[in-house]
């Protein structure tokens, strides 16, 4: 069976401190997060900040917010790809979108509301596929349409699975990635579970005592490597590995070993063909909260044994926030900005480790770096693990950038 | 596929049946009439209420996938011989998710505010949670994905599923979907005018004015054939071929049509092959009109011979379960040779050229046939199943 090489030829962000990709690289050079108190609904809790987007243009009745900020980074990561306007579409370009919480605010809508008419039409956006389906319509795209739902890893495992979709030959172009947006629903949720900070999030730092909440998107465009090369497509990098494996531990929290992220990296590592030393850069999921930054790091030491010592690592999520179903996408997109200006952003406000995570956690002003190689990892309630595998095509000097 | 993937194991919970031997038997042969079994619509609790007490905080989803998911493992003998955990994975796949129980947690914090919110339902709230239930239950460690891409995503996870053990990944899946029932999912269905007038749900007829809906699940296990056979399993017919599409929800016809043609394809049969059809029509005007203009463009000329069943006409419109259900009592008809019947004796629709089958279960020893799943958001998918070979 033939496997196409699987390459990304498109980015688009919708972030809490950039609206475009540039803006992204910038931000996380510049070392700006934005991370501010919420103005989205009031907070009785502990936390009161969170990572909220100033989605530009006015609301639309029609769409959920969720939808929205896909949408936003959808366009963006088409035009990117030089697809958008006129592009050419295909009924082999597919969908594949990741989303935790979906259109929970449209919920949220049709319960308060008391208007039939109004409730007619806020149920269409109740579904979690209505994200996907808003993409395909707006684009016109008639190839696979799917929506992963997986909590924290919904995006990485849509990513996965849309490469899957190409290499197979089942899809030449997909349209992959996740959106979460900040809801009531969420920001309660976590808060009586006491997983948020009341003062800023720490991934990796002693003094680390839970997550912000952040909303966004962040949508790829993947394709063969031959379909992009026919059309004259720039190309960000190659998408050479992923695996997915569950922890089968507890609802809510990770495995103390990392159980299922260490699977997780091994699968994709074996897909990929790589080792351990050919990985150049590692960015985590790394919440900030107790359990997950040293389950993850004790996976990392399993995996990548000596060669953990001097692996760099890192969290973006003082950033943005934990942007749920899209820090997958999102995370990956800015680690690849790094990658594409031989750069790795810090890590916010990590300041002093904690010996549970004595790992290479890049922090301060950075890391200039030459990377060839990144992996990406995040961890989900339910026990889900999900790792990518990106790499600079090795002929990049003709065609990357 | 490079790889004989089989389905070795079945297991499916629904208002009228436990069991796939409880199901099957609403499908009788014997001169009887099937029935429909849409009311109640909800899964008795007794169904689930011997489930372990560590996981006393899933909710109904989790429940009932649960309830589904180790009648299959049991059918399979996959208790007995587990093999290595992290061979083994698991996809869950639900169209309209943890719904319910967000409506639940909404309502406690809408009430009285979000500090309010109770952790214990919140933990349910993502779709996931049911998936969680089902690894941490069965020690399922290998691949894991959780689906929510509307009614067709049970046929979708089948689809993952098989794909999983294509590539390597893991020598078996687990593959359920489920959806439950909640009063303001009902009325969200009904304000979009989807839901028929109380009675029988009649797909493809001319009096048909709807569907009914109804809580299931539905969870199969797949394994390479080799696999399965080696373990002593039960092997009920094969996965063939697969096909997923998706597009606006006006070009509903064309994409299942696409979703068929890909499966027929992938499977390496011309149409004329398949010996049965269990078509998703479910009684909505739009939505079987869709599906019969589907199946006539995917199909040529042989739409109008091969033999049509629809399993909602006695089982209801139970959203993502429905594919997988569909799927079950499809393996069961290569298996035993009856293709289910449909209740009654619907009058065709206008324009209506299918070939139902009516009454009792037929014998027609199908070696091929064809699985669909229409979404009403946009996504269809296509399963061929063959019969088991030696």
């Amino acid at each position: 069976m033939t496997a196409h090489r699987v390459v990304i030829t498109g980015m688009g962000v919708t972030a809490a401190n950039a609206l475009s990709t540039g803006a992204l690289a910038r931000a996380l050079e510049e070392r700006r997060s934005g991370i501010r108190e919420t103005a989205a609904f009031g907070t009785e809790g502990r936390a009161r900040t969170a990572g909220e987007v100033d989605l530009p243009g006015p609301p639309l009745d029609a769409e959920d917010r969720v939808s929205r900020l896909a949408l936003h980074a959808a366009e963006q990561a088409l035009q990117d790809s030089g697809l958008a306007p006129g592009g050419r579409w295909s009924e082999d370009t597919g969908v594949m979108i990741g989303t935790s919480r979906g259109p929970a605010l449209s919920l949220e809508r049709f319960m308060r509301s008391g208007d039939a008419e109004a409730r007619r039409k806020l149920f269409a956006e109740v579904p979690f596929s209505s994200i996907a389906r808003n993409i395909a319509t707006r684009f016109g795209l008639g190839g696979v349409l799917s929506t992963v739902t997986m909590a924290c890893v919904s995006s990485s495992l849509a990513i996965g699975r849309a490469v899957d979709e190409i290499r197979r030959g089942r899809a030449s172009l997909m349209v992959a990635g996740g959106a979460d947006a900040l809801t009531q629903l969420s920001f309660s949720g976590f808060s009586v579970l006491r997983a948020m900070t009341p003062t800023v999030c720490r991934p990796f730092d002693h003094r680390r005592n839970g997550m912000v909440l952040g909303e966004g998107a962040g949508i790829l465009v993947l394709e063969a490597l031959e379909h992009a090369r026919q059309r004259g497509a720039k190309i960000h990098a190659e998408l050479c590995g992923w695996g997915t494996a569950g922890d089968a531990h507890h609802p809510t929290s990770p495995h103390p070993e990392g159980r299922g992220l260490q699977q997780a990296m091994a699968s994709a590592l074996a897909q990929s063909g790589l080792t351990t030393e050919e990985i150049d850069f590692v960015n985590l999921h790394g919440t900030g909260t107790p359990a997950n930054d040293p389950a993850e790091c004790h996976a990392l030491r399993q995996v990548f044994g000596a060669r953990t010592a001097s692996l760099p690592v890192n969290s973006l999520k003082p950033y943005f926030g934990h942007t749920l179903g899209a820090s997958g996408a999102l995370e990956l997109i800015g680690s690849l900005l790094g990658m594409e200006r031989d750069f790795i952003p810090p890590t916010l406000h990590c300041e002093e480790l904690d010996a549970k995570c004595d790992v290479d956690v890049v922090r301060g002003e950075g890391r200039k770096r030459h990377i060839d190689v990144l992996m990406s990892t995040k961890s989900a309630f339910g026990g889900a693990n999900v790792a990518l595998i990106a790499r600079r095509l090795p002929e990049a000097g003709r065609e990357g950038r | 596929m490079t790889r004989t993937i089989v389905i070795s194991g079945l297991g499916a919970v629904c208002p009228a049946a436990a069991g796939h031997e409880a199901l099957w038997e609403l499908f009788p042969r014997d001169g009887h009439e099937p029935v429909s079994t849409v009311a109640p619509e909800r899964i008795p609790d007794a169904v689930f209420d011997n489930q372990p007490a560590q996981l006393r905080h899933m909710d109904r989803l989790g429940r009932i996938s649960l309830a589904a998911t180790t009648l299959a493992i049991e059918d399979s003998r996959l208790a007995t011989s587990p093999g290595d955990p992290r061979q083994t994975g698991v996809v869950f796949a639900s169209g309209h998710g943890c719904l319910p129980t967000n409506e639940e947690y909404l309502e406690g914090i809408l009430e009285r505010g979000p500090r309010y919110g109770n952790p214990v339902v919140f933990q349910n709230t993502v779709t996931n949670a049911a998936t969680g239930y089902l690894s941490m239950v069965h020690d399922l460690r290998g691949p894991t994905a959780t689906l929510c891409s509307g009614w067709a995503a049970g046929l979708e996870a089948l689809r993952f599923g098989g794909q999983q053990i294509d590539e390597g990944r893991a020598e078996r899946m687990v593959v359920g979907s489920a959806d439950t029932v909640s009063p303001r999912l009902l009325e969200g269905l009904s304000l979009q005018g989807w839901l028929g007038t109380p009675g029988m749900t009649r797909p493809y007829a001319e009096e048909s004015n709807g569907m009914r809906v109804s809580e299931a699940a539905c969870t199969l296990v797949l394994e390479e054939q080799s696999r399965a056979r080696a373990r002593g399993a039960r092997v009920y017919a094969e996965v063939a071929g697969t096909g997923q599409r998706g597009g606006p929800p006006q070009a509903q016809a064309r994409t299942l049509a696409h979703a068929v043609r890909d499966a027929l394809s992938l499977a390496e049969i011309e149409p004329e092959r398949l010996g049965a059809v269990f078509s998703s029509a479910n009684g909505r005007r739009d939505f079987d009109a869709w599906e019969y203009r589907a199946l006539h463009e995917a199909l040529g000329e042989h739409a109008a011979r091969v033999p049509v069943t629809c399993p909602k006409a006695v089982l209801g419109e139970t959203f993502s379960a429905s594919g997988t259900l569909a799927v079950l009592l499809a393996a069961l008809a290569l298996d035993t040779g009856w293709v289910p019947g449909i209740p009654g004796s619907p009058r065709p629709g206008p324009g209506s050229e299918l070939r139902l089958v009516t009454g009792a279960a037929r014998r027609l020893t199908p070696e091929w046939v064809l699985v669909t799943a229409l979404g009403a958001e946009g996504s269809a998918v296509a399963v061929v199943l063959r019969r088991s070979r030696p």
